[in-house]
């Protein structure tokens, strides 16, 4: 074929021109270290990177959210074991305030102790998180969740809600738990059946709810908010007679209305219990005749006034070498709620705990994940080095080849060989 | 019998050939660089002698220039493909190169949503926090302020491709009178009998090749020598000796858009020009405009679900949330002929069933006809005052004549005008409206936030809280075990409700109309009844630490937002459709690349300069006028001889 002169020349450029730019498109691949530089290169391979790479990010949100929920629950796990060791420090104490040997003197110390065992639950209370947040207050984390009031009562200045925090797609845990449910909320007594003893009883008997006989029965009675005045007589043969009447109305017995009339009756027998209503009361002492009992139903304490209760009960100055059935009764009442306290306290740290292995589980899982969505975004656009130099090698040595030839063809020219 | 002078005559003609020939060499090789010149040689006949004699020497009848008429028709046209090509690639890679991609998208929007969204997150984890709500604002300010400037950067391509237009459009008729006038000439002297210049015909040839670089053309060669030239549409460009004269006029939306005409009749030309620049000047601006809208649609689908989940939840400071973002509201542009007073107005009602498009609406004898001016899909929507179409909500008012038409651009500039309209940290609503409290209860009832529920997703039998005592603090009390009242702050009864036998509940609290879109309620589920009479709960506003509007928000991302896709999808939708636009012209560019080489190569092959061939042609003229002078040495030498001959006897 014939070719012009020009043609010629030219061809030769855009030969030259187009290795050019092969050599610098891989000069570029090889410096980034990547191969998709732009969506023009490889479109369905650029809207799947944008897609991993959007899911990668999320899986880094999601575990920063598991170390927080982590951190968080931790800090609430190490309050919560604090809460217990001092609630079992409260049970010594109250144990020696019902021992009899209990000196006055050693009875004030105790009291102090129990007055700065109810300042360091307070301060447990009020635990705050990495952030400063108040981890029992729910959405009030601006403000301690737990207010001392000058009469000694403690206040909840929190709300139940839950802070949600996602931590894998799909899937939220909540790493706090609210402060009225671990610290106020509380079953009073014996699931919920407390005991008071009539202010004007002569004998030194004090009651304690053994057990609960059923459960349902209890947490209807509760529901209806049923209470039982227990009342002693004398029988004409002598002996002693226990009456139980349901009723309802206020907790002090002055209000007390009896509705449903006597549920259990007969001869009293120390040692042995008495059964109405679901529940095990057994009387320990003897009591006298015209003495009484208020048994509620229902009932909740706050531990703090659980440990305000000992301290009061340590502070009132036994007026005679016998503990009265009110100083026994107020004792034993601080041993039943402080057990519920426990209970209550080993119960929230399980739940923590729970949350705490869900939490390490799923980021083992997001992590796995963001590593495999990394491999194969790297797959869609990392270079293949080894790949990528070999080629830019070929098309240097072309470029230079090209060059060269060019230079030697150049040179041949008819006009040149004929001369003048 | 020929004479000595015969032979001196033909000697001298073939020295004439030759002298010729060897011009014709000269000139040929003085233009061979000269663009669309055609290598030119001698039409060379033997002059008849006597019959049955010898000839009479040569002549050169005429120059002619190796042309052909197909192969140059045929560069043109690949001249034409590639420039449009060309131009396409050009703008699709700026385009493309506004949405990165290299290490995972680093630097582009996709980028700065999951940012933005991660900031959300982790303001949730502590709501409270001055510095991770602070961090928040400025992820959407990076975010908004790379949209903008992504839309600022698609504008200004626009802008530009527009004046590349006009410019384009100027030199077409620049092209176009020249050719015309060269016509003029060309027609004049191909009466002649020597013929048109090659010179003019070369220049001819060579506007047409610049006109076919700047548009589409096929061209049409009268017999009288006149070269007519048509729009790839048909439309005549050069009509024998006239020349059309194009020009750029605005729209007759006035909205910004411009349409090629003919100067002298104002008919609209856009859809009959294809190829060339300008045809590749045409398909880049519907890409960027379809562009445009694409992050338009993003940025409103965006601003939209943000605010209106923050109209849901309250701010720092207690207060219900405002908007985050701002976002320029659909335009419609009124058609300038229209004859009715009527005025449309749009509203992206429904941005997860609105594809971003422009749309023309004509109000037609049926009823209003939207035409989608990205697909072309047409479609009917009946008539006002209210007209739904694709998402979109058009309000009709005042009287719209038949055959008056507007034009919807309802994401057009979304991109550009989106804005973080606030800087306070505290404005970032991500405590729920409402959180429960249980009381000190006897009864095992339990509340639990079910978050903002729509008023379709109630369970029936709800106990609905009317939106006017929205934002006090409600109390739930138990009249009975299973009967409850809502209490507002002033303990009168605003809703009552009754626990189902497995002992559940909803409390929903209406929102006010305007929040999250209207129909919205704060719901709350009551569980594990029966409960004891006297039982309360108390419903207070959620506090600094509540985190349950951030977490909606946040949620955000991975709800299908924007035409059945979350945002991001969206975004990678749109990055994969510009990147394949970007493959498809950089492939095109490449097929017409070869084309064009394969037929430059054949041009060249015909019409090109060979310098060794005007080498080798320059030897044999020189040689044959050698040998036609020798030829008439000889003669003399003959007539010499005869000469002394004459004398000698």
């Amino acid at each position: 074929m014939r070719i012009s002169t020009q043609e010629f020349l030219l061809g030769s450029l855009n030969d030259m021109l187009t290795q050019q730019s092969n050599a610098n498109r891989l000069n570029r691949e090889i410096a980034s270290g990547q191969t998709l530089l732009d969506a023009g290169d490889d479109p369905a391979g650029a809207g799947q990177v944008l897609a991993l790479s959007n899911g990668i990010s999320q899986l880094t949100v999601d575990t920063a959210n598991a170390q927080a929920a982590q951190q968080t629950a931790q800090t609430g796990i190490s309050a919560l074991q604090q809460v217990s060791t001092i609630i079992s420090q409260l049970q010594q104490i109250a144990s020696q305030a019902g021992n009899a040997a209990t000196t006055p003197d050693q009875r004030s110390a105790l009291a102090g102790e129990a007055q700065s065992a109810l300042q360091q639950l307070v301060q447990l209370g009020n635990t705050q998180g990495a952030g400063g947040a108040y981890i029992f207050a729910g959405s009030q984390t601006g403000n301690p969740a737990f207010q001392q009031q000058t009469d000694g009562t403690v206040t909840f200045a929190g709300d139940d809600a839950a802070t949600q925090v996602q931590i894998a797609p799909s899937l939220s845990v909540s790493a706090t738990l609210s402060g009225r449910d671990v610290f106020l909320n509380i079953p009073a007594g014996t699931g919920g059946v407390t005991v008071a003893v009539d202010t004007a009883n002569a004998g030194d008997a004090y009651a304690v709810a053994q057990g609960v006989a059923s459960i349902s029965q209890v947490a209807a009675e509760g529901r209806a908010g049923t209470e039982f005045a227990v009342s002693f007589a004398d029988a004409s043969n002598g002996t002693l007679t226990y009456t139980v009447t349901s009723g309802s109305g206020d907790p002090a017995s002055t209000g007390f209305a009896a509705t449903s009339g006597v549920v259990a009756s007969g001869p009293f027998t120390a040692g042995s219990d008495l059964q109405f209503g679901g529940i095990d009361l057994r009387v320990v002492g003897t009591p006298s005749a015209g003495d009484g009992f208020v048994v509620q139903t229902g009932q909740h304490a706050s531990l703090f006034q659980t440990a305000q209760d000992l301290v009061n009960a340590l502070g009132a100055a036994p007026n005679s070498a016998a503990p009265s059935s009110q100083a026994e009764q107020q004792v034993e009442n601080v041993l039943a709620n402080l057990g519920g306290a426990q209970s209550r306290i080993l119960s929230a740290q399980a739940t923590l705990g729970a949350t705490l292995s869900e939490v390490q589980g799923v980021q083992q899982q997001n992590s796995t994940q963001s590593t495999n969505a990394q491999a194969q975004a790297s797959n869609l656009q990392s270079a293949n080095l080894p790949q990528v130099i070999a080629s830019y090698s070929e098309s240097v040595t072309a470029l230079q080849a090209a060059q060269l030839a060019f230079a030697r063809i150049q040179n041949l020219s008819l006009f040149a060989v004929l001369g003048p | 019998m020929i004479g000595l002078a015969d032979l001196l005559n033909i000697a001298s003609s073939g020295i004439n050939a030759a002298t010729e020939g060897i011009q014709t060499v000269s000139n040929n090789t003085a233009n061979v660089n000269t663009p669309g010149y055609n290598a030119q040689s001698l039409n060379q006949i033997e002059l008849a002698g006597v019959p049955g004699g010898v000839g009479a020497g040569t002549d050169v009848v005429s120059i002619q220039r190796a042309f052909d008429q197909f192969v140059s028709q045929q560069v043109v046209q690949a001249t034409s493909t590639n420039q449009a090509a060309t131009v396409v690639q050009t703008t699709a890679q700026n385009v493309s190169s506004l949405f990165p991609v290299a290490s995972g998208g680093a630097g582009g929007i996709g980028a700065a949503l999951d940012s933005f969204f991660a900031a959300a997150n982790q303001v949730a984890t502590d709501p409270s926090s001055d510095a991770d709500r602070t961090a928040l604002l400025s992820a959407a300010q990076s975010l908004t302020s790379l949209v903008n400037s992504v839309g600022g950067a698609l504008a200004s391509d626009a802008a530009g491709i527009d004046s590349q237009t006009a410019s384009a459009v100027q030199q077409v008729n620049t092209l176009t009178q020249q050719i015309a006038g060269l016509n003029k000439t060309i027609i004049a002297q191909t009466g002649t009998t020597a013929g048109p210049a090659n010179a003019l015909l070369d220049q001819r040839d060579q506007l047409v090749q610049q006109l076919g670089q700047i548009v589409g053309v096929s061209v049409l060669r009268e017999a009288n020598g006149g070269l007519d030239v048509y729009t790839s549409g048909g439309t005549a460009l050069v009509n024998g000796v006239a020349a059309t004269t194009l020009a750029i006029d605005p729209d007759k939306f006035g909205d910004g858009a411009s349409t090629i005409v003919n100067s002298a009749t104002g008919q609209d030309l856009t859809g009959a020009i294809s190829g060339g620049t300008i045809g590749g000047l045409i398909a880049s601006r519907n890409l960027i405009d379809s562009t445009q809208n694409s992050v338009g649609g993003l940025a409103a689908s965006l601003a939209a679900a943000v605010n209106s989940e923050q109209s849901l939840g309250l701010d720092l400071n207690g207060n219900p949330g405002g908007a985050l973002f701002s976002v320029s509201a659909p335009t419609v542009y009124a058609a300038q002929g229209n004859t009715g007073s009527g005025t449309l107005t749009a509203t992206i009602s429904d941005s997860n069933s609105f594809t971003p498009a422009d749309f023309v609406l004509t109000d037609t004898a049926n009823g209003f006809q939207a035409t989608n001016q990205a697909t072309g899909q047409v479609s009917n929507l009946g008539n006002g005052p209210t007209l739904s179409l694709d998402g979109l909500t058009v309000a009709v008012s005042g009287a719209v004549a038949v055959g008056d038409s507007f034009k919807l651009a309802p994401t057009a500039t979304a991109a550009q005008s989106l804005r973080v309209t606030t800087t306070d940290p505290a404005a970032i609503a991500a405590a729920s409206a409402y959180v429960a409290t249980a009381g000190d209860n006897a009864g095992a009832v339990q509340a639990a936030g079910l978050g903002v529920v729509a008023g379709s997703a109630l369970a029936t039998g709800a106990a609905i809280v009317p939106a006017a005592d929205f934002g006090q603090n409600l109390t739930v009390k138990f009249t009975s075990q299973t009967d409850f009242q809502v209490l507002d702050a002033g303990n009168a009864v605003v809703a009552s409700g009754a626990l189902d036998a497995g002992g559940n509940a909803q409390i929903a609290i209406a929102y006010p109309a305007s929040a999250g879109g209207g129909n919205q309620y704060a719901a709350f589920s009551l569980s594990g009844g029966p409960a004891a009479s006297g039982d309360s709960f108390s419903l207070t506003p959620g506090g600094p630490g509540s985190n349950g509007n951030i977490t909606a928000l946040s949620g955000i991302a991975s709800q299908k937002l924007l035409a059945g896709q979350t945002l991001d999808n969206a975004y990678a939708a749109l990055v994969t459709g510009v990147g394949a636009r970007s493959q498809d012209a950089q492939i095109a560019a490449q097929a017409a690349q070869g084309v064009l080489t394969q037929a430059q190569n054949q041009q060249q092959s015909i019409s090109g300069v060979n310098l060794d061939e005007q080498a080798a042609e320059l030897v044999s003229y020189q040689q044959a006028y050698q040998a036609s002078a020798q030829v008439i040495a000889t003669a003399q030498a003959l007539f010499q001889s005869l000469i002394a001959a004459v004398q000698g006897a």
